[in-house]
């Protein structure tokens, strides 16, 4: 029977979720600075999208998970866009050597997203995102509402929920 | 399969037990990575974090060359916390490579707190003592980054530190010693970087469509010379200098290297590089 419960963490981890717990939640995103496409400084303080949800999702252009997600997003964005008024902030965070390709990889997909740069991490660090994918929703109010790492064919259900519950429509 | 049971003995009792007897018989578990954290509020300060642990337990199968592993089961483990407070913050990384999973080096085998710092920002300038992470430019001369994937961190501990003395001029000094898994490189590594966002030196030039960065970049390597065979340089430096043109759909960057002093066995006493990407749409 010993031997049984050294397995009992095993099995929970198991069980995706099982042993989720969220940080952030329900403040604000942190004030740091980030680059836009042309090379800008850009303070994330001042994401806002006038009230309605926002997505904030961290991706790298190496990274399959990332781009599997970012498209099954864009699929659904147009409705999305309808039904809540969201906004999709996809935060590259390719590094120096790649982050120059970020703009054409973005265009080549024919994502509608507000894409920004994070090639020190910086970012990614503040929001205690250590792997990506990684994806945030903020409410109307700016507030973290939910977090989800990692991504499975079919979670972009999961987040439209979430979406939705931000944005009180359900 | 008859030495997974051996030492195992399952009930049938248990709803969660029968779960994991139906899954005890794929090759290896690989379990989701889970991210776990907590917040708390001091006053106007916070304290955040976050938790990924990466576990693999391991069958070998010669069918396709899956090798036996010792420890049976891997495991990877990262523990950040981060406390902010106005413009004071600090943070501390714990990993944990108990043992370090397939893929990663063994020289990772253990665990500590190989990543700490403190910075303090103010509206034009950022002190960070500790480790931290930079790149110059295209990452040519300097790129220290972290990527757990890949099993990569070069963080540079010392001191580093951001200057915007006006609109558009971005300037960089660091120093420090690298990373090499648990200990730390004997290299001094010191570097300066300036940059000029041409658009953001005058506000007439706020909103031209056309944005020009100007950059220049200088690292330094200081390493004592113990070699008995060769004579190596102890200060080994090198240069960068870099342009970026975007105008809409049409992106132009350039940026020369050039060394000084390299470690090359031939008596070669200068590198060129040169690096160039144009993309159109």
């Amino acid at each position: 029977m010993k031997k049984l419960f050294a397995f009992a963490p095993i099995a929970l981890l198991l069980i995706p979720g099982a042993a989720f717990a969220q940080s952030l939640l329900n403040s604000k995103v942190p004030p740091t600075q980030v680059k836009t496409i042309d090379g800008s400084n850009f303070n994330t303080s001042t994401f806002s999208n006038h009230g309605k949800p926002i997505i904030i999702d961290f991706w790298a252009t190496w990274c399959k998970p990332c781009i599997a997600e970012l498209n099954a997003i864009d699929d659904e964005y147009a409705d999305w866009q309808k039904e809540t008024g969201v906004k999709v902030i996809a935060i590259a965070v390719d590094d120096a050597r790649t982050m120059g390709k970020v703009q054409s990889f973005v265009r080549e997909k024919g994502w509608n997203y507000d894409i920004y740069l994070d090639p020190n991490q910086d970012f990614q660090h503040a929001m205690e995102v250590i792997n990506v994918p990684c994806t945030f929703i903020l409410d109307g109010n700016g507030k973290i509402v939910y977090i989800h790492n990692s991504y499975m064919e079919g979670d972009e259900k999961g987040l439209h929920t979430a979406l939705l519950k931000a944005s009180g429509k359900k | 399969m008859e030495n997974l049971y051996n030492g195992i003995r399952l009930r049938k009792a248990s709803k969660a037990l029968q779960v994991l007897k139906l899954l005890l018989p794929f090759c290896f578990i690989n379990f989701l990575p889970h991210y776990a954290g907590a917040q708390i509020l001091n006053g106007e300060g916070q304290i955040h974090g976050s938790i990924e642990i990466d576990a693999q337990y391991y069958k070998p199968d010669s069918l396709i060359g899956a090798p036996a592993v010792p420890e049976k089961m891997l495991m990877n483990t990262y523990d950040q916390l981060d406390y902010t407070n106005g413009k004071i913050s600090a943070g501390i990384r714990y990993e944990a490579y108990q043992d370090a999973l397939q893929g990663y080096s063994p020289l990772y085998d253990g665990s500590g707190f190989p990543y700490k710092y403190i910075d303090y920002k103010s509206d034009n300038m950022e002190v960070t003592v500790g480790n931290y992470y930079e790149q110059f430019g295209s990452g040519m001369i300097l790129r220290t980054y972290w990527s757990p994937q890949l099993g990569i961190d070069n963080s540079l501990n010392g001191v580093r530190v951001k200057y915007n003395p006006a609109p558009g001029v971005y300037l960089k000094g660091i120093i420090g010693n690298q990373r090499d898994y648990w200990t730390q490189g004997t290299g001094l590594v010191r570097g300066f970087d300036g940059e000029l966002n041409l658009n953001q030196l005058d506000s007439a030039w706020n909103n031209v469509k056309t944005k020009i960065i100007l950059g220049g970049s200088f690292v330094s390597n200081y390493q004592v010379a113990n070699s008995p065979t060769y004579n190596f340089p102890e200060n080994v430096g090198a240069s960068a200098g870099r342009l970026s043109i975007i105008n809409g759909g049409f992106s132009f960057y350039t940026e020369d290297a050039y060394i000084i002093n390299e470690h090359y066995c031939q008596p070669k006493k200068y590198v060129f590089r040169f690096h160039r990407y144009v993309s159109k749409r």
